[in-house]
């Protein structure tokens, strides 16, 4: 079975990239689509078995695609190589093709994760860094089955907490305890300093006058001096910090696309 | 023998008159007749006169004998004893009070020596001792009441309505103790101040080279030198007054000015200066040279700081004029304590402290408190602080 579909797979693979894309979808690419031949026939089969299970249980399909060197389909960066071959096989589930894809490039142990559709709310920037941490350290290993699963594992949970409207994101993870602590943290001292100001100035409503202005008619102060004289110049330098987002979300590129990529 | 004081007598019925805030017109409370203050001064001009001169032969005796004195008892016609013959024993205060007879009832008036306007204790009749404000204590100016003491009464409740923290025992119980509309003696201080300031300035600019972000701060000595002309700058010539609450009445509509005459005081109380121009001085000198300060500063302009290493001022006082500023001063009594509220009589300002219930401020914070962490809490705006942090 796994030979059929490493046929089809390859063959579409590249097919995708010599005829028009609407020849290549006649052979559907299955959710995991292993041409460098990392894992056994078990293996694939049982982790296609998963994939397909997720990907129809959440509407977004999930893909696990394994290459030799991913210059051999696109000329460019695994990125772009990713985009490309999720595009050139419409990949992606319904109309909105929504998605996200695995791309391991085995030449020089390039990976690239994608999103696309609905697979950019499910998974956010942040999210896809989460996803990363789970399987970076199997393929580090070498352990492919592992980390694949890890990937479908983890693709799976945040695509249900994802259908909760809450996807994983920067700050999703944190306890609606510690949010509901520190939001009556906020408005306790919010409350103080206004009721403060407010008191205040319903207390203290006379003083003594500290100025005369309000006896100074239309020209009465007049300017007989002015000076200004430059002195010297100091400078300093300060190294600019390259801080990450804070803000949460994906950051969708002009091709409807949001990923990451990197090595392993 | 001349009566020291005055009762302003209708001219058609002879009942007491008194100057109406609202209408600017001394009114007769019996007969409802009106007159134009130049009209009653025209009447009263030579009997003023005359109680001036009996109060200049009074102050000529000894301060023991000016003490708690019985003086219009032959002008009164009534057999009112001698006040000595009540006690003698007043200790040192007599030396600060006077005694007068009430010109429509004969009762014995004693009032402290600066009071120039008062009311009969016992009919109630306005009276008015012109001879306080004769010759160089005479004022140079006075200011009419316009709110009268209805509007200062409507004035305190909608100044408890502007505190939200305002026990509600406060406004239940608290009565108003007393209501009293006073001319309030003030100096008015021309004065022109010269100043000459001193400033260590700078101009930041900011620009990224490569890596860096480069700050060149250029640095300046700065100097302001100007004058300030003041005109009329107020402080209050009465010991009485808090000084606090007089500025914080400020400022009066000096074009509304009036030549000062004894036909304004009628149904008001009216006090003498107690505290010389010389000596309300101090304080207008402060007021000027700080406000010169201000405008040389504000005249510095274009940098990024401004910081004043000095500043020199130079005072010259000009004219000095003494007027009689109408204040409408409230007592309330709550909890055992005075609460003492100011009204100015002819902008309507209103002054004063009032109390703050710990209960309802709490109460208040916790109201805030809870519609505030629900606006944290579903706008996301906790959520994204401690997302920072995990």
């Amino acid at each position: 079975m796994k030979r059929i579909s490493l046929i089809v797979c390859t063959l579409a693979l590249l097919a995708c990239f010599c005829i028009p894309a609407q020849a290549a979808q006649e052979d559907t690419v299955p959710y995991v689509c292993d041409t460098a031949l990392l894992l056994t026939d078990e293996e694939w089969a049982s982790l296609e078995a998963q994939a397909e299970e997720i990907s129809q249980k959440y509407q977004c399909g999930v893909y696990f695609i394994t290459v030799d060197d991913f210059t051999d389909y696109y000329d460019g960066s695994v990125y772009e190589a990713a985009k490309a071959i999720y595009t050139a096989n419409s990949l992606g589930w319904g109309g909105e093709k929504s998605g996200v894809m695995l791309l391991l490039s085995m030449a020089e142990r390039d990976y690239s994760l994608i999103a696309y559709g609905y697979g950019n709310t499910a998974f956010t920037d942040y999210g896809k860094d989460y996803l990363a941490d789970r399987f970076l350290d199997d393929f580090a290993d070498d352990d492919w089955a592992e980390g694949c699963r890890d990937y479908l594992n983890t693709c799976s949970k945040m695509l249900e907490q994802a259908r909760s409207g809450n996807p994983l994101d920067r700050g999703s993870r944190v306890s609606p305890l510690a949010v509901l602590l520190v939001s009556l943290a906020l408005g306790f001292a919010v409350a103080l300093l206004i009721c403060g100001i407010w008191r205040a100035a319903a207390k203290k409503r006379v003083s003594e006058s500290t100025q005369a202005q309000d006896y100074l008619p239309a020209g009465g102060m007049q300017i007989t001096s002015r000076q200004d004289r430059f002195t010297h110049i100091t400078q300093t330098r300060r190294k600019i910090e390259k801080s990450s987002s804070s803000s949460g979300g994906t950051t969708v590129d002009s091709s409807g696309f949001s990923g990451k990529s990197g090595k392993f | 023998m001349a009566s020291k004081i005055t009762n302003y007598q209708c001219p058609a019925c002879t009942g007491p008159l008194h100057y109406s805030a609202g209408s600017g017109r001394l009114e007769c409370e019996y007969c409802g007749s009106a007159f134009d203050v130049a009209e009653i001064e025209a009447l009263y001009a030579k009997k003023e006169a005359a109680a001036a001169e009996a109060l200049e032969k009074e102050s000529a005796k000894a301060p023991a004998e000016q003490a708690v004195t019985e003086a219009d008892q032959a002008d009164s016609g009534d057999d009112v004893p001698e006040a000595g013959d009540f006690s003698t024993d007043w200790g040192e205060d007599t030396s600060k009070m006077r005694s007068y007879l009430c010109p429509s009832c004969g009762a014995e008036l004693i009032c402290e020596e600066t009071t120039a306007a008062t009311a009969c204790p016992y009919c109630g009749n306005p009276t008015v001792v012109p001879g306080k404000f004769a010759g160089v204590l005479r004022p140079d100016y006075v200011i009419p009441f316009k709110f009268d003491k209805a509007a200062a009464e409507k004035a305190l409740k909608a100044h408890y309505g502007r505190n939200p923290f305002l026990p509600r025992a406060f406004t239940a119980d608290n009565h108003i103790a007393e209501i009293k509309g006073v001319y309030v003696p003030f100096w008015l201080f021309d004065v022109t101040a010269t100043g000459d300031a001193f400033y260590h300035a700078t101009r930041i600019a900011t620009h990224i080279s490569g890596d860096y972000e480069v700050t060149t701060t250029s640095h300046y000595d700065v100097s302001r030198g100007g004058t300030a002309s003041f005109t009329r700058v107020p402080a209050d010539g009465s010991q009485k007054m808090p000084d606090d609450y007089m500025d914080s009445l400020e400022p009066f509509d000096y074009s509304e000015l009036k030549p000062f005459s004894t036909a304004y005081l009628p149904g008001y109380l009216a006090d003498q200066y107690d505290v010389d121009a010389k000596s309300c001085a101090q304080r207008v000198d402060r007021r000027c040279k700080q406000s010169v300060s201000d405008l040389l500063r504000q005249d510095v302009m274009g940098y990024a700081t401004v910081v004043q290493r000095s500043m020199r001022a130079k005072i010259q006082h000009g004219d000095v004029r003494y007027a009689l500023l109408p204040v409408w001063l409230l007592n309330t009594r709550w909890n055992g304590k005075n609460y003492l509220y100011a009204m100015n009589g002819q902008t309507g300002k209103f002054v004063g402290e009032l109390p703050v219930s710990r209960k309802r401020f709490w109460a208040l914070t916790g109201l805030f408190t809870a519609v505030l962490t629900a606006l944290f809490y579903f706008s996301g705006i906790a959520r994204a602080l401690v997302s920072l942090f995990v």
